[in-house]
Protein backbone atom coordinates (compact mmCIF):
# COMPACT_ATOMS: atom_id res chain seq x y z
CA UNK A 1 0.00 0.00 0.00
CA UNK A 2 1.31 3.44 -0.85
CA UNK A 3 2.35 5.63 2.05
CA UNK A 4 0.19 8.61 2.83
CA UNK A 5 2.09 11.71 1.85
CA UNK A 6 2.07 14.51 4.39
CA UNK A 7 1.67 18.11 3.31
CA UNK A 8 5.25 18.82 4.32
CA UNK A 9 6.54 15.95 2.20
CA UNK A 10 4.46 17.09 -0.75
CA UNK A 11 5.81 20.62 -0.51
CA UNK A 12 9.38 19.40 -0.12
CA UNK A 13 9.06 17.25 -3.22
CA UNK A 14 7.83 20.13 -5.31
CA UNK A 15 10.59 22.41 -4.03
CA UNK A 16 13.20 19.79 -4.86
CA UNK A 17 11.73 19.35 -8.30
CA UNK A 18 11.96 23.08 -9.00
CA UNK A 19 15.56 23.11 -7.79
CA UNK A 20 16.40 20.22 -10.10
CA UNK A 21 14.70 21.83 -13.09
CA UNK A 22 16.48 25.13 -12.43
CA UNK A 23 19.80 23.34 -12.29
CA UNK A 24 19.26 21.28 -15.44
CA UNK A 25 17.96 24.18 -17.51
CA UNK A 26 20.85 26.29 -16.26
CA UNK A 27 23.36 23.72 -17.50
CA UNK A 28 21.84 23.81 -20.97
CA UNK A 29 21.03 27.51 -21.23
CA UNK A 30 24.23 28.84 -19.70
CA UNK A 31 26.37 26.34 -21.56
CA UNK A 32 24.88 26.78 -25.00
CA UNK A 33 24.41 30.49 -25.44
CA UNK A 34 24.23 30.21 -29.23
CA UNK A 35 21.21 27.94 -29.01
CA UNK A 36 17.68 29.04 -28.13
CA UNK A 37 16.84 28.71 -24.44
CA UNK A 38 15.25 25.52 -23.16
CA UNK A 39 12.27 26.45 -21.03
CA UNK A 40 11.01 23.16 -19.63
CA UNK A 41 11.69 19.48 -19.10
CA UNK A 42 8.68 17.90 -20.77
CA UNK A 43 9.07 15.80 -23.88
CA UNK A 44 7.29 18.45 -25.95
CA UNK A 45 9.51 21.25 -24.69
CA UNK A 46 12.65 19.18 -25.28
CA UNK A 47 11.46 18.14 -28.73
CA UNK A 48 10.74 21.70 -29.84
CA UNK A 49 13.99 22.94 -28.34
CA UNK A 50 15.89 20.24 -30.24
CA UNK A 51 14.41 21.32 -33.55
CA UNK A 52 15.36 24.95 -32.94
CA UNK A 53 18.78 24.18 -31.46
CA UNK A 54 19.71 22.02 -34.44
CA UNK A 55 19.87 25.22 -36.48
CA UNK A 56 22.69 26.53 -34.29
CA UNK A 57 24.49 23.37 -33.19
CA UNK A 58 25.53 20.10 -34.73
CA UNK A 59 22.47 17.94 -35.07
CA UNK A 60 24.13 14.91 -33.51
CA UNK A 61 25.08 16.99 -30.46
CA UNK A 62 21.57 18.27 -30.07
CA UNK A 63 20.18 14.76 -30.28
CA UNK A 64 22.68 13.55 -27.69
CA UNK A 65 21.69 16.33 -25.30
CA UNK A 66 18.01 15.74 -25.99
CA UNK A 67 18.38 12.04 -25.22
CA UNK A 68 20.03 12.85 -21.91
CA UNK A 69 17.35 15.40 -21.10
CA UNK A 70 14.58 12.92 -21.87
CA UNK A 71 16.31 10.25 -19.81
CA UNK A 72 16.57 12.68 -16.91
CA UNK A 73 12.95 13.70 -17.38
CA UNK A 74 11.82 10.11 -17.09
CA UNK A 75 14.12 9.16 -14.24
CA UNK A 76 13.34 12.27 -12.22
CA UNK A 77 9.67 12.08 -13.18
CA UNK A 78 9.61 15.65 -14.42
CA UNK A 79 7.19 14.89 -17.22
CA UNK A 80 3.93 15.49 -15.41
CA UNK A 81 0.60 16.41 -16.83
CA UNK A 82 -0.18 20.08 -16.56
CA UNK A 83 -3.23 19.68 -14.37
CA UNK A 84 -1.61 17.90 -11.49
CA UNK A 85 1.43 20.11 -11.41
CA UNK A 86 -0.83 23.05 -10.70
CA UNK A 87 -1.92 21.25 -7.58
CA UNK A 88 1.61 20.37 -6.60
CA UNK A 89 0.80 16.69 -6.73
CA UNK A 90 3.04 14.13 -5.19
CA UNK A 91 5.63 12.83 -7.56
CA UNK A 92 8.51 10.46 -7.18
CA UNK A 93 11.51 12.39 -6.03
CA UNK A 94 14.87 11.43 -7.40
CA UNK A 95 17.60 10.99 -4.78
CA UNK A 96 20.55 13.35 -4.34
CA UNK A 97 22.99 10.83 -5.79
CA UNK A 98 20.92 10.44 -8.92
CA UNK A 99 20.59 14.20 -9.29
CA UNK A 100 24.35 14.54 -9.28
CA UNK A 101 24.77 11.70 -11.71
CA UNK A 102 22.12 13.01 -14.09
CA UNK A 103 23.48 16.53 -13.96
CA UNK A 104 26.97 15.27 -14.72
CA UNK A 105 25.68 13.36 -17.72
CA UNK A 106 24.00 16.49 -19.03
CA UNK A 107 27.00 18.73 -18.34
CA UNK A 108 29.22 16.32 -20.25
CA UNK A 109 26.92 16.33 -23.25
CA UNK A 110 26.75 20.13 -23.21
CA UNK A 111 30.53 20.45 -22.89
CA UNK A 112 30.97 18.12 -25.82
CA UNK A 113 28.57 20.18 -27.87
CA UNK A 114 30.40 23.37 -26.96
CA UNK A 115 33.69 21.93 -28.16
CA UNK A 116 32.23 20.79 -31.43
CA UNK A 117 30.36 24.05 -31.81
CA UNK A 118 33.71 25.85 -31.77
CA UNK A 119 35.01 23.45 -34.36
CA UNK A 120 31.95 24.04 -36.50
CA UNK A 121 32.47 27.80 -36.30
CA UNK A 122 36.10 27.37 -37.31
CA UNK A 123 35.11 25.18 -40.22
CA UNK A 124 32.64 27.72 -41.43
CA UNK A 125 35.23 30.50 -41.45
CA UNK A 126 37.61 28.53 -43.67
CA UNK B 1 -10.54 -6.71 -18.91
CA UNK B 2 -9.78 -3.01 -18.71
CA UNK B 3 -8.27 -1.53 -15.57
CA UNK B 4 -10.24 1.67 -16.11
CA UNK B 5 -12.94 2.18 -13.48
CA UNK B 6 -14.13 5.73 -14.03
CA UNK B 7 -13.61 8.87 -16.10
CA UNK B 8 -14.33 12.46 -15.06
CA UNK B 9 -13.56 15.87 -16.50
CA UNK B 10 -12.20 18.52 -14.18
CA UNK B 11 -10.26 21.79 -14.44
CA UNK B 12 -11.72 24.60 -16.51
CA UNK B 13 -14.12 22.26 -18.31
CA UNK B 14 -15.43 20.97 -15.00
CA UNK B 15 -15.78 24.55 -13.83
CA UNK B 16 -17.47 25.65 -17.04
CA UNK B 17 -14.98 28.37 -17.98
CA UNK B 18 -12.80 26.64 -20.57
CA UNK B 19 -11.23 28.85 -23.22
CA UNK B 20 -8.81 28.51 -26.11
CA UNK B 21 -5.89 28.09 -23.74
CA UNK B 22 -7.52 25.31 -21.74
CA UNK B 23 -6.50 21.70 -21.68
CA UNK B 24 -9.07 18.98 -21.33
CA UNK B 25 -8.28 17.77 -17.82
CA UNK B 26 -9.37 14.16 -17.46
CA UNK B 27 -9.39 12.15 -14.26
CA UNK B 28 -8.91 8.46 -15.02
CA UNK B 29 -9.58 6.23 -12.03
CA UNK B 30 -7.89 2.89 -12.50
CA UNK B 31 -7.99 -0.27 -10.46
CA UNK B 32 -5.48 -0.19 -7.60
CA UNK B 33 -2.19 -1.65 -8.73
CA UNK B 34 -3.20 -2.00 -12.37
CA UNK B 35 -1.34 1.06 -13.66
CA UNK B 36 -2.38 3.14 -16.64
CA UNK B 37 -4.49 1.94 -19.53
CA UNK B 38 -4.11 3.12 -23.13
CA UNK B 39 -4.80 6.85 -23.31
CA UNK B 40 -7.03 6.25 -26.33
CA UNK B 41 -9.35 4.17 -24.19
CA UNK B 42 -9.87 7.11 -21.86
CA UNK B 43 -10.14 9.80 -24.52
CA UNK B 44 -12.65 7.71 -26.48
CA UNK B 45 -15.12 8.15 -23.62
CA UNK B 46 -14.99 11.96 -23.78
CA UNK B 47 -18.14 13.52 -25.27
CA UNK B 48 -17.68 15.12 -28.69
CA UNK B 49 -18.21 18.66 -27.44
CA UNK B 50 -14.81 18.61 -25.68
CA UNK B 51 -12.83 16.53 -28.14
CA UNK B 52 -11.21 19.62 -29.70
CA UNK B 53 -9.28 20.34 -26.51
CA UNK B 54 -5.88 18.78 -25.85
CA UNK B 55 -6.34 15.95 -23.35
CA UNK B 56 -4.28 15.89 -20.17
CA UNK B 57 -4.96 12.75 -18.18
CA UNK B 58 -4.41 12.42 -14.44
CA UNK B 59 -4.24 8.78 -13.32
CA UNK B 60 -5.34 7.76 -9.86
CA UNK B 61 -6.25 4.55 -8.09
CA UNK B 62 -9.17 4.42 -5.72
CA UNK B 63 -6.88 3.93 -2.75
CA UNK B 64 -4.87 7.08 -3.48
CA UNK B 65 -8.03 9.11 -4.01
CA UNK B 66 -9.38 7.85 -0.71
CA UNK B 67 -6.19 9.03 1.01
CA UNK B 68 -6.41 12.43 -0.64
CA UNK B 69 -10.01 12.90 0.45
CA UNK B 70 -9.14 11.78 3.99
CA UNK B 71 -6.20 14.23 4.07
CA UNK B 72 -8.30 17.12 2.82
CA UNK B 73 -5.94 17.70 -0.14
CA UNK B 74 -6.79 20.73 -2.22
CA UNK B 75 -6.97 18.53 -5.31
CA UNK B 76 -9.59 16.40 -3.54
CA UNK B 77 -11.65 19.52 -2.97
CA UNK B 78 -11.29 20.43 -6.61
CA UNK B 79 -12.56 17.01 -7.64
CA UNK B 80 -15.38 17.24 -5.12
CA UNK B 81 -16.51 20.66 -6.30
CA UNK B 82 -15.73 20.85 -10.01
CA UNK B 83 -16.00 17.65 -11.99
CA UNK B 84 -18.18 16.41 -14.80
CA UNK B 85 -18.95 12.73 -14.65
CA UNK B 86 -18.28 10.87 -17.88
CA UNK B 87 -18.37 7.30 -16.66
CA UNK B 88 -18.37 5.85 -13.16
CA UNK B 89 -20.54 2.77 -12.85
CA UNK B 90 -19.23 2.08 -9.37
CA UNK B 91 -19.92 5.62 -8.15
CA UNK B 92 -16.36 5.76 -6.89
CA UNK B 93 -16.01 9.51 -6.60
CA UNK B 94 -19.34 10.08 -4.91
CA UNK B 95 -18.63 7.22 -2.51
CA UNK B 96 -15.65 9.16 -1.18
CA UNK B 97 -17.99 11.81 0.18
CA UNK B 98 -16.88 15.26 1.25
CA UNK B 99 -13.12 15.74 1.71
CA UNK B 100 -11.74 16.48 5.14
CA UNK B 101 -11.08 20.17 5.79
CA UNK B 102 -8.10 21.60 3.95
CA UNK B 103 -5.73 22.75 6.70
CA UNK B 104 -2.53 23.41 4.78
CA UNK B 105 -3.36 26.80 3.28
CA UNK B 106 -0.77 28.86 5.13
CA UNK B 107 1.99 26.27 4.73
CA UNK B 108 1.20 25.94 1.03
CA UNK B 109 1.19 29.70 0.49
CA UNK B 110 4.48 30.00 2.35
CA UNK B 111 6.04 27.19 0.33
CA UNK B 112 5.17 28.81 -2.99
CA UNK B 113 6.34 32.20 -1.72
CA UNK B 114 9.66 30.56 -0.87
CA UNK B 115 9.97 29.33 -4.44
CA UNK B 116 9.24 32.83 -5.72
CA UNK B 117 11.85 34.22 -3.34
CA UNK B 118 14.39 31.99 -5.04
CA UNK B 119 13.90 33.65 -8.42
CA UNK B 120 16.52 36.45 -8.05
CA UNK B 121 19.30 34.05 -7.13
CA UNK B 122 18.17 31.54 -9.75
CA UNK B 123 18.31 34.20 -12.46
CA UNK B 124 21.66 35.45 -11.18
CA UNK B 125 23.01 31.98 -11.84
CA UNK B 126 21.21 31.40 -15.13
CA UNK B 127 19.68 34.51 -16.67
CA UNK B 128 18.65 32.55 -19.78
CA UNK B 129 16.20 30.58 -17.62
CA UNK B 130 13.92 33.62 -17.72
CA UNK B 131 11.03 31.87 -19.46
CA UNK B 132 11.14 29.01 -16.95
CA UNK B 133 11.24 31.41 -14.01
CA UNK B 134 8.37 33.44 -15.45
CA UNK B 135 6.44 30.19 -15.71
CA UNK B 136 7.18 29.51 -12.06
CA UNK B 137 5.65 32.89 -11.23
CA UNK B 138 2.44 31.64 -12.83
CA UNK B 139 2.52 28.25 -11.09
CA UNK B 140 3.18 29.83 -7.72
CA UNK B 141 0.60 32.61 -8.04
CA UNK B 142 -1.97 30.10 -9.29
CA UNK B 143 -1.39 27.80 -6.33
CA UNK B 144 -1.21 30.68 -3.86
CA UNK B 145 -4.52 31.98 -5.20
CA UNK B 146 -6.19 28.62 -4.75
CA UNK B 147 -4.77 28.03 -1.28
CA UNK B 148 -5.42 31.55 -0.02
CA UNK B 149 -8.96 31.59 -1.39
CA UNK B 150 -9.75 28.53 0.70
CA UNK B 151 -9.07 30.66 3.78
CA UNK B 152 -10.44 33.98 2.63
CA UNK B 153 -13.49 33.00 0.57
CA UNK B 154 -16.53 30.90 1.25
CA UNK B 155 -15.19 28.21 -1.06
CA UNK B 156 -11.81 27.67 -2.72
CA UNK B 157 -11.42 29.37 -6.07
CA UNK B 158 -9.68 27.05 -8.50
CA UNK B 159 -9.90 29.35 -11.50
CA UNK B 160 -6.85 30.59 -13.39
CA UNK B 161 -7.39 34.10 -12.05
CA UNK B 162 -8.06 33.27 -8.41
CA UNK B 163 -5.08 35.39 -7.32
CA UNK B 164 -7.01 38.45 -8.53
CA UNK B 165 -10.23 37.53 -6.74
CA UNK B 166 -9.19 37.20 -3.12
CA UNK B 167 -11.88 38.79 -0.99
CA UNK B 168 -11.09 41.34 1.70
CA UNK B 169 -7.55 41.83 0.50
CA UNK B 170 -6.05 44.46 -1.77
CA UNK B 171 -5.65 43.50 -5.44
CA UNK B 172 -2.60 41.69 -6.69
CA UNK B 173 -0.26 44.37 -8.10
CA UNK B 174 0.60 42.35 -11.21
CA UNK B 175 -1.48 43.48 -14.23
CA UNK B 176 -3.51 40.61 -15.72
CA UNK B 177 -1.72 41.12 -19.05
CA UNK B 178 1.62 40.33 -17.43
CA UNK B 179 0.09 37.44 -15.50
CA UNK B 180 -1.14 36.04 -18.80
CA UNK B 181 2.35 36.34 -20.24
CA UNK B 182 3.70 34.32 -17.32
CA UNK B 183 1.02 31.75 -18.11
CA UNK B 184 2.24 31.58 -21.71
CA UNK B 185 5.76 31.10 -20.37
CA UNK B 186 4.52 28.13 -18.37
CA UNK B 187 2.89 26.75 -21.47
CA UNK B 188 6.16 27.27 -23.33
CA UNK B 189 7.85 25.17 -20.69
CA UNK B 190 5.18 22.48 -20.68
CA UNK B 191 4.19 22.26 -24.31
CA UNK B 192 7.18 23.74 -26.08
CA UNK B 193 5.22 26.72 -27.38
CA UNK B 194 6.92 29.90 -28.54
CA UNK B 195 6.79 32.88 -26.25
CA UNK B 196 7.22 36.60 -26.67
CA UNK B 197 10.64 38.23 -26.98
CA UNK B 198 9.55 40.52 -24.14
CA UNK B 199 10.50 37.84 -21.66
CA UNK B 200 13.91 38.38 -20.12
CA UNK B 201 15.50 38.23 -16.69
CA UNK B 202 14.91 41.92 -16.00
CA UNK B 203 11.19 41.58 -16.59
CA UNK B 204 10.90 38.51 -14.37
CA UNK B 205 12.86 40.25 -11.63
CA UNK B 206 10.59 43.29 -11.89
CA UNK B 207 7.59 41.02 -11.37
CA UNK B 208 9.25 39.48 -8.34
CA UNK B 209 10.00 42.89 -6.87
CA UNK B 210 6.45 44.12 -7.39
CA UNK B 211 4.65 41.11 -5.93
CA UNK B 212 7.01 40.24 -3.06
CA UNK B 213 5.69 42.88 -0.59
CA UNK B 214 2.10 42.02 -1.51
CA UNK B 215 2.73 38.32 -0.96
CA UNK B 216 4.37 39.00 2.41
CA UNK B 217 1.23 40.84 3.50
CA UNK B 218 -0.97 38.08 2.09
CA UNK B 219 0.89 35.48 4.13
CA UNK B 220 0.22 37.45 7.29
CA UNK B 221 -3.42 37.74 6.25
CA UNK B 222 -3.79 34.02 5.64
CA UNK B 223 -1.93 32.98 8.79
Amino acid sequence: MSAVLTGAERRKRFTNRVQLERSLLGIVNSGLIDAPALSGMTDLAISNWSAAAAKALYTEDVYRIARVLLEIGVRADLVTDSSREVFDADRNMVGPDSIGELSSMLASAVMEARGLTSAKSSDETV
Amino acid sequence: MSGLDAVYLFGSVGRGDADALSDLDILAIVKDGSGKVAEGEVVAKVPDQWRHLTPSISWYGRRRLTEMFANGDLFAWHLFLETIRVEDEGNILSSLGRPAPYREAFADVQSFCDILDGIPSALAQASRNAVYEAGMVYVCLRNIGMAASSRLAAAPDFSRYSIFRLPDFRPCPLPPSEFELTMRCRMAGRRGLDVSDRVDAAWVLSIHDRIAPWLADLMEHVK
